[in-house]
Order: structure tokens, then C-alpha cells, then sequence
């Protein structure tokens, strides 16, 4: 078995977001962030323009409580998925690959920044 | 392109019996974690028992009849063209990709950088030792059933040989496949004896099970273009053959009861249902802990005993049949109650009537959803790591289930009750 740990910390830029962080066993760092605004269509596109489009469930075509989710999974084995209009973000890398984590954070800052705080 | 072709093969879901069906085959999600541990677990045994040929031959008489059943009902389809459609499905099950082209009657060559077994194996238990046999039993056995199908040999002209594997190294997978004197197989059980029924709404809970299912089951699961793997939920997940599970756990099961008697089907059911819990851990705490629970399943969650409740609605978009809470109580008890489930409408099929219980993977399923959300608490999105499964699954505490009613043994349905373990 591989070593696996979990590390839960509030972000320097916690106005932000705050993130855990998972090491498992599939050599992907997979990180959860939950954010200090809901998901929306800007920055859906501005994850799309970074990292590939998004495939979209839309759940709420099923039952009148669902939200939609969505999906991008790009060559560089990067995921990000989360919930139209939920606070939740889920970000998948290879291991060690913090250039990818900067790019996703540095992104989710600047939308934040743009479209203000709740 | 054979657009047609490959969607009548990839099969539907049929409401009605909570099942995928595929030209005769029921298929069933399972993760990665639930089938290279099943594996394991009969490999464990490989000093009492031979193994290996249940492994294999397993898949190659399902993979024979299912493909035999289609290319009968599409004649004018030509073999280099049923081997596009064979490639299709394995892809689309998200077992890997294969090419079939160095192929022909008499046996050949195939070879591949991406299958599950190979590439689900490593990921779970890192590199396979260089003395041991590839892990890939299952792709073996379905490329010597499909190649008989695609020439319609009859089952059990063709074996399958692993020569090399990724879980141990190997740049790719290889196999190779020979014309063997006729071995006695036998054919698959297909849809078994299953049940119709109907998806019901618990009273008192939030959770819109219909709704769930029919998003869930509208989502376009399949493996990837690149690698043929579906990656989804944290996990590796397939569109398994339910009677895959069925013929090697009983298979197992058999063996044991026969080798060793009494205590070798006691452990070997402890094994079995064990192989549950672990599917439990990682699959339902994989959905548990995903932007698709968020968005689908947990605006409708008012209180923890909502999260059982839409567990069991996602598992039951899973073709795994019926599943339905009938007593819940906070903390301390879960009874599920199952129809048709694939356990055993393979088994009635296959043997007939049991002396005992037989639907291992759901006794474990059902402990397990007590353990993720009553023992441990998947409400906070812990990470499932080999150390969280200690805590919730084997300390003191734990939940375990036992199967109360079961159609193997003339009931009319299923059941399964988790409680907790006494100290």
C-alpha cells in the first residue's frame, strides 16, 4: 500500500476559499476547495478557456431540487468539477504538479476579485 | 462507421427490472477497487485452489455467448467490422482499449497499454511481483470468448495466454490466443431468474429516487477515447458483467465448500462479503464525496439519515436491482430490502436453491453505507484512504450485516440488516 495523507488548512487567502488537500493512491493530488461565492457561468468559462470544455449534467432537468454539475478533463491530467451556483470545487492533478495548482487558484482569485465578495 | 451497430450492442437500462441489459447480459458498475480486490481474494487461495481458469473462463463463456447472441441476430455484419464493434465494447464498458486486427480463426495477437484490470491493479496495489502471472484474467478470457464469436467458433475452441503486463511493468499488456482442443465450458446464465418491480419512495424522506435514477442513468458513462478507462467518482469504474461476478464468486465459493468442507465456505463467504466492504468504502464513498453528489443529491438532503437514502437511490441506478430502505434507525440499524438483485438471479439461475444466504456484495454494501455515514462520517468528506477504512470498518463499533431473507432460499425477495458489532 502506499502512504496517504490528508492535509485540511485554512488558504493565506482564505476570503477566497478555503482547501483540502488528498494524497491518493491513483498519483493524483486531489483537492477540494469551498468557495467564498457560487459557481457561475464566468467562471465556468474562465476554467474552460484554461484547462478545456466542460461537460455539463444537468441534473436539474430531473428533479426541480437538483443543481447542474460539471466536468473538464483535459490531456495534462488535470479535473476540475464542481456545481453550477454551489460553492464547491473539486481539482484533480498529477501529483507534485503544483504548476497546475497555481493556475487554478490564481484564476479562482482573480474571478473572485472581479465579481466581488458575498 | 457502425454507429447502429455499436449502440444496439452497448444494450439499455430497463426500469421495469433495474437493470442494464446488453444482448442478453445484465451489466452491473463496479470500481476498480471492488474488482482487482475480488481478484485478489480468490488468488489468495491459489495454494488450496487453481484459480486462475475460473478468472478466465469466466469472462470468455460471457463474452462468447453475449457476442455470439448479437452477431446470430446481425448476420451481414463482416468480421472485420465485428471486430470494430468488440473494440467498441470494451471500450465503452471501460475495460481498456483493444485492437482486434492481428486476429483471425486460429488465434493471434493482441496487445494494449490501457487495460483495467492492469492499469486498476497497479493503481490499488502498486507493482505486481515479476514471479506472478499477469493480473489481467478477465481481458484474456473475454478476447478468446469474443474472437470465437466474431469467427463463430464454439466456446472453448480458442485459450488465451497473458505473456506480459503493465501491473508488472511491462510497457503493455500482451496476450496471445491459440486454437486448444475443446474444453467444457459453460455457457453463461444471461439474465438469470430476475424480478420485475417498481422504484418506491420511502415515506419520510426528502431523497427523489426517481429523479436520481433517471439522471443517474442518463449520464454518458464510458471509457475514455485515450485510454478506454472510465474515470469517474474517484475511481476507475466498468460496466461489468453481472454474471462475471456471479460465476467466479460461486465458482470460488464451490471450490472452498469442496476442498475444505464446512470451514472452507465460511471463509470463504467472510472473503466475499469482506470484498463488499471494501466496494462499499470506495465506490459509495467515492459518489459520496463527488461534484455530481453535490449537485444532484445533496440539495435535497434535510438530515444524515437523507444521506442512506440517497446512497441507496444512486445504487439503485447502478443495475444492481431493487434496492429499498425499509427500517432505518439513526446510529444503530439499516434493513435493505433487495428484488432482483444480480446476486442472485445469476445464482437461481446457475444452482438453483442455496442452504444459505448468498448475496455477499450486498450484505457488505449494506454495512457499509452504515459505516461510512454512522461510524465513520462521509458528511465531511474524509479522505478514503486505507487508514479511514481501519476506522470505520474495523474498529470497535462497526457495523456488519447479515442477510435475512434470501430468493436462493425460497424467499420472495432479498434482505439484509446492519447492526452494530458488540463489543
Amino acid at each position: 500500500m502506499k502512504t496517504h495523507e490528508t492535509k485540511t488548512s485554512q488558504h493565506p487567502e482564505e476570503r477566497y476559499y478555503t482547501v483540502t488537500e488528498y494524497f491518493n493512491c491513483r498519483k493524483f493530488n486531489k483537492r477540494y476547495y469551498t468557495l467564498t461565492r457560487q459557481v457561475d457561468e464566468g467562471l465556468l468559462q474562465a476554467l474552460e478557456r484554461q484547462f478545456g470544455e466542460a461537460s455539463i449534467q444537468h441534473f436539474s432537468r430531473f428533479s426541480a431540487q437538483a443543481k447542474d454539475s460539471f466536468r473538464i478533463t483535459n490531456p495534462d491530467g488535470v479535473q476540475v468539477s464542481g456545481v453550477l451556483s454551489g460553492g464547491l470545487l473539486y481539482l484533480v492533478t498529477p501529483l507534485k504538479d503544483q504548476t497546475q495548482i497555481n493556475r487554478f487558484e490564481t484564476l479562482v482569485r482573480q474571478w473572485t476579485d472581479t465579481t466581488g465578495f458575498l | 462507421m457502425l454507429i447502429n451497430e455499436m449502440q444496439q450492442l452497448r444494450g439499455s437500462f430497463l426500469p421495469h427490472r433495474n437493470a442494464y441489459i446488453a444482448q442478453g447480459e445484465p451489466l452491473v458498475f463496479h470500481c476498480h477497487h471492488y474488482n482487482t480486490y475480488l481478484q485478489n481474494t480468490l488468488e489468495d487461495a491459489g495454494a488450496y485452489l487453481d484459480v486462475h481458469p475460473i478468472l478466465t473462463d469466466s469472462a470468455q463463456e460471457i463474452a462468447h455467448s453475449q457476442f455470439t447472441q448479437y452477431f446470430g441476430q446481425e448476420p451481414d455484419i463482416s468480421i472485420e467490422d465485428r471486430k470494430t464493434v468488440v473494440e467498441d465494447y470494451f471500450r465503452f464498458s471501460g475495460f481498456g482499449l483493444i485492437n482486434l486486427h492481428h486476429t483471425n480463426e486460429s488465434g493471434g495477437e493482441v496487445s494494449t497499454t490501457s487495460d483495467h484490470y492492469g492499469v486498476g491493479y497497479q493503481a490499488k496495489y502498486g507493482q505486481r511481483p515479476a514471479g506472478q502471472p499477469g493480473v489481467s484474467f478477465f481481458t484474456a478470457g473475454f478476447l478468446a470468448g469474443a474472437t470465437e464469436a466474431i469467427y463463430g467458433l464454439p466456446l472453448g475452441s480458442l485459450a488465451a495466454k497473458q505473456r506480459a503486463c503493465i501491473a508488472k511493468g511491462d510497457p503493455s499488456s500482451d496476450f496471445t490466443l491459440e486454437k486448444t482442443p475443446a474444453r467444457r465450458l459453460s455457457a453463461s446464465p444471461r439474465e438469470g431468474n430476475f424480478q420485475q418491480g417498481q422504484l418506491d419512495n420511502p415515506l419520510g424522506s426528502a431523497i427523489d429516487y426517481e429523479g436520481i435514477r433517471g439522471a443517474l442513468t442518463a449520464m454518458p458513462i464510458e471509457g475514455g477515447r485515450q485510454d478506454g478507462l472510465i474515470d469517474a467518482f474517484g475511481v476507475l469504474l466498468t460496466r461489468m458483467y453481472a454474471n462475471y461476478y456471479g460465476a467466479i464468486s460461486y465458482r470460488f465459493l464451490k471450490k472452498m465448500e469442496a476442498e475444505i468442507g464446512e470451514d472452507g465456505a465460511a471463509i470463504a463467504k467472510e472473503l466475499l462479503v469482506e470484498a463488499g466492504h471494501n466496494c462499499a468504502f470506495h465506490t459509495f464513498g467515492g459518489v459520496m464525496e463527488s461534484a455530481e453528489w453535490h449537485a444532484l443529491i445533496k440539495p435535497m438532503i434535510r438530515n444524515r439519515e437523507d444521506w442512506v437514502h440517497g446512497i441507496v437511490a444512486c445504487v439503485d441506478a447502478f443495475g444492481w436491482g431493487f434496492w429499498q430502505v425499509t427500517e432505518l434507525v439513526p446510529y444503530q440499524k439499516l434493513t435493505i430490502r433487495l428484488e432482483s438483485g444480480y446476486e442472485a438471479n445469476s445464482f437461481l439461475k446457475t444452482y438453483g436453491t442455496s442452504s444459505y444466504p448468498v448475496s455477499f456484495l450486498a450484505t457488505g454494501g449494506t454495512a457499509g453505507i452504515m459505516n461510512l455515514i454512522y461510524n465513520g462520517d462521509i458528511t465531511t468528506q474524509p479522505e478514503l484512504s486505507p487508514a479511514y477504512y481501519q476506522q470505520t470498518f474495523k474498529s470497535e463499533g462497526r457495523f456488519s450485516a447479515v442477510q435475512t431473507k434470501c430468493r436462493a432460499m425460497g424467499d420472495a425477495y432479498d434482505e439484509f440488516t446492519a447492526t452494530r458489532v458488540q463489543a
